[in-house]
């Protein structure tokens, strides 16, 4: 661009904003050497930069600072914990699943135990059935039957692996002596077994969801028919308690000597 | 941007940011008020701007505050009023920095603003324009403006060598 009295301000004015490159800054600069008229309008320009003042200063920056906590990108680790969710999953349902196969059903035990035993199930056979059972080391197991699976469910699982169920006979009922031998101070006799049945936990209440279980195996009739004799002892127990209840209640002392009891009317 | 890279340009850009909004409202209290917003808009907004641009960032949002301030106070008054009212001014100062401070605040708003964004942080007449919103041409037109009625003022009050 060439300089002349009509752009010659301007150019001035670009100069001191430091809008010029370096050769029109020079050539801007030999003009005025040129035609020294312009040298105070040059001088007059320059004047008019404000210079800032260095000793102003923001003396509450520290109260805009903000901790450098270490962040800690979740995204990275986007996979990690999507393995280790994986993993969780896998060992839950895993649990699940053997809770489910080796979930106790009740199996009638001993009568006069009134106690309910997981049903143990075998899958490799009758002699590990055998080796199972004994290690139980029931002291009041008699026998041992090994039963197929029977009816529909057995049908539909030809293949299936026999189930082992222990099967136990119910010993002689020991009836509890009379109530009445009671009524006049005397030895109440009580059976230790019916006594120990009493205290044992209440039996599994199963679900009729069970029976839909893929493996699972009804009662037969022996089952059926030990239950309903244990129900009888249990119902017989429970009348004899109440009865010896009714006694205590109007005895004025009791005598415990071991199991045995001997109570004083009033 | 990161804390850490905050925390950096509240250690280099907050005395910068303070000298311009305290020239620009000739207030302490107004100035320190604008570089608190400033900083606490880009802390906000630090997820989305670069730490290379935190610097036209918080003068964008200085500058805009301070002129906030000014429509507020209805101190704006135009550049042309401003050179009419130069002759009749008599009031000597006591040394040029003096004379010239009172002649930017003889300026209207906006071209001392620009005047300070200039002069005092050294930006180009386009990035001036990205921070104010004006134009190139508007913000090199406005600024000689400015640097005339700067001059008159100075050459009228004959501080000028």
């Amino acid at each position: 661009m060439e300089l002349n009295k009509e752009n010659i301000e301007e150019q001035i004015l670009l100069y001191i904003d430091a809008e010029l490159d370096t050769e029109a800054s020079q050539r801007l600069l030999d003009y005025i050497e040129l035609h020294p008229e312009y040298r105070p309008l040059l001088e007059s320009y320059q004047h008019t930069i404000a210079l800032p003042e260095e000793e102003i200063v923001f003396e509450e920056k520290d109260s805009l600072l903000q901790p450098a906590t270490k962040a800690i990108p979740f995204s990275g680790h986007k996979m990690t914990w999507a393995r280790a969710a994986s993993i969780a999953l896998l060992i839950a349902s895993a649990a699940f699943f053997l809770y489910r196969k080796n979930a106790p059903t009740v199996q009638p035990q001993m009568a006069g135990q009134l106690s309910v035993q997981p049903q143990n199930r075998i899958a490799a056979g009758e002699d590990l059935a055998e080796q199972a059972l004994a290690s139980r080391k029931e002291p009041m197991a008699t026998q041992h039957n090994i039963r197929p699976r029977s009816g529909t469910t057995a049908k539909k699982t030809e293949h299936a692996e026999p189930v082992v169920s222990q099967i136990t006979e119910a010993p002689p009922v020991q009836h509890i002596a009379a109530i009445e031998t009671c009524r006049q101070p005397g030895l109440i006799e009580t059976n230790i077994t019916v006594v120990a049945a009493i205290a044992a936990p209440p039996p599994l209440i199963i679900a009729p969801e069970r029976s839909k279980l893929p493996e699972w195996m009804p009662l037969n009739d022996e089952h059926i028919a030990a239950f309903d004799e244990l129900l009888a002892q249990v119902q017989h127990v429970k009348e004899q308690v109440q009865q010896k209840a009714s006694l205590l209640k109007d005895a004025g002392w009791v005598i415990r000597i071991g199991p045995k009891e001997i109570a004083l009317k009033k | 941007m990161t804390p850490a890279e905050y925390n950096n340009c509240v250690k280099g850009l907050s005395d910068n940011l303070y000298r311009f909004a305290w020239k620009s409202l000739a207030d302490k209290e107004y100035a320190r008020d604008v570089v608190q917003m400033a900083f606490a808009a880009l802390w906000e907004q630090r997820r989305e701007v670069p730490e290379e641009k935190a610097r036209s960032f918080l003068f964008t949002i200085t500058y805009r505050k301070c002129m906030d301030l000014h429509r507020s106070k209805r101190k704006t008054v135009d550049t042309s009023y401003v050179e009419e009212i130069i002759p009749t001014e008599n009031r000597p100062g006591s040394d040029l920095k003096k004379t010239l401070e009172r002649a930017l605040n003889r300026l209207d708003e906006q071209s001392k603003n620009l005047v300070l964004l200039k002069d005092y942080e050294g930006y180009s007449y386009d990035e001036i324009g990205k921070i104010t919103g004006l134009s190139e041409t508007q913000v090199k037109v406005y600024l000689h403006r400015a640097r005339k009625a700067l001059r008159n003022y100075l050459v009228s009050r004959e501080y000028v060598i």
